[in-house]
């Protein structure tokens, strides 16, 4: 019971980030959506399955799993977010982010 | 109740492909199909909590490991692209 409410809370935060990913008006925008709350969602989701199952071997490899994606999902909407500001593609959107920064002689 | 985790999930999923498919950049895109990596894994724990069986659970770690070096790669690749 408890991880099925778990895993419900879970899935709803993952499709609040889907909308702010359709909503949204800008890479950055979309990618804080996406970055900050599916991580929580996520990590609720594994949460959930690892109450429901119970056992040794399930819960150390839906903690290996969830480990990995805290660790590995901030970095690479850096990366993604990096580049798409390196590269410009900024224009018109709500975020308010200023544009590259002409490199100094 | 693990029904109704999995619908939400495939919403999600449903807005995420509309964000991949109409996305006017490729770092839109490349958001899009790093949430779909994310509801797939998301999907593969609540069936796996649905069906008492910790067969599948390997394959959140190893979409956990690949999904990033995918995205770092389409990263470097925009990057490249506009120099």
């Amino acid at each position: 019971m408890i991880g099925e409410a778990l895993a419900l809370a879970g899935s709803v935060i993952v499709l609040l980030a889907a909308i702010g990913v359709v909503r949204f008006s800008d890479v950055f925008s979309r990618m804080h959506a996406l970055a900050k709350g599916s991580t929580l969602g996520i990590l609720l989701l594994f949460t959930g399955a690892a109450v429901n199952l119970g056992d040794i071997e399930s819960v150390t490899t839906v903690v290996l799993a969830a480990v990995l994606h805290i660790v590995t999902l901030p970095p690479g909407s850096n990366l993604v977010s990096r580049a798409a500001h390196r590269a410009g593609l900024q224009n018109g959107g709500d975020a308010g982010v200023p544009g590259p920064t002409p490199p100094s002689e | 109740m693990t029904v109704a985790s999995d619908v939400i999930l495939i919403l999600a999923a449903c807005g995420f492909m509309y964000r991949a498919l109409r996305g006017p950049t490729l770092a839109d895109r490349t958001v899009a199909m790093n949430g779909i990596l994310l509801v797939l894994s998301g999907v593969i724990a609540t069936r796996a909590a649905h069906l008492h069986t910790g067969t599948f659970l390997a394959t959140l770690v190893a979409l956990a490991v690949i999904g990033p070096i995918g995205n770092g790669m389409i990263a470097r690749y925009i990057e490249r692209r506009a120099e």
